[in-house]
């Protein structure tokens, strides 16, 4: 269990990031010149894209190494 | 441990700068220069930087005291029950080779150089004095 403790964390970091993508749609920011997206659109939705990458990978490796830690027949699952 | 440990400081440090950017952003872009009532945009974004960095900290937090944890416990071998268990078996060994030394015909077994007092004799001995 204390393999998974940091998991919680990146499960919110997930949900921040998918909160920061869909942000400027649901607050409803400013569209910028042209009609196009605006500075802090883009800002937010690339920073949005980057927490949600950053978190997967951190929760998906997590994950895994507490799997293979755990799987019968390791060295540390015999230890524990 | 190292592998989690690396992951997690990564990720705090990814999160954290971009949540300090997220903070920053407002006034970097120039959407909110003047007094006032700060927009939802303004509020948005600042307020969405600080739960990222608070998030990034905590979790640097949680890192150290894993590791703190982790140390603190390799640093100690005696606690394991497996080299315990060796040191009282060999502790137990050792008194029994003292004892049938002891009872044995004239405290030793084998032969000994000559002008050397043996081994029960002389060390063990001295530490009755010493004591």
């Amino acid at each position: 269990m204390r393999r998974l403790a940091l998991a919680p964390f990146f499960l919110v970091g997930l949900l921040a990031g998918v909160w920061l993508v869909v942000s400027p749609w649901v607050v409803g920011f400013s569209p910028g010149a042209h009609g196009g997206w605006s500075a802090s659109r883009w800002s937010e939705v690339l920073a949005g894209a980057i927490v949600v990458g950053v978190s997967a990978v951190a929760l998906v490796t997590t994950v895994g190494l507490a799997l293979a830690a755990a799987a019968p027949g390791t060295e540390e699952a015999a230890r524990e | 441990m190292t592998a989690r440990t690396v992951v997690a400081l990564s990720w705090s440090l990814i999160i954290g700068l971009v949540g300090g950017w997220l903070l920053l952003s407002p006034w970097a872009l120039g959407e909110w220069a003047t007094g006032g009532d700060w927009p939802p945009v303004v509020k948005a974004e600042f307020f969405g930087g600080v739960g990222l960095v608070a998030l990034a900290l905590s979790c640097l937090l949680m890192v150290t005291v894993q590791v703190v944890a982790t140390l603190r416990s390799s640093g100690r071998p005696a606690e394991s029950p497996e080299l315990e268990s060796t040191l009282v078996a060999v502790a137990q060994a050792l008194t029994a080779d003292l004892m049938a030394k002891g009872s044995a015909p004239g405290g030793e077994t084998g032969p000994q150089p000559a002008g050397r007092a043996p081994l029960s004799e002389s060390r063990w001995d001295g530490r009755r004095e010493d004591g």
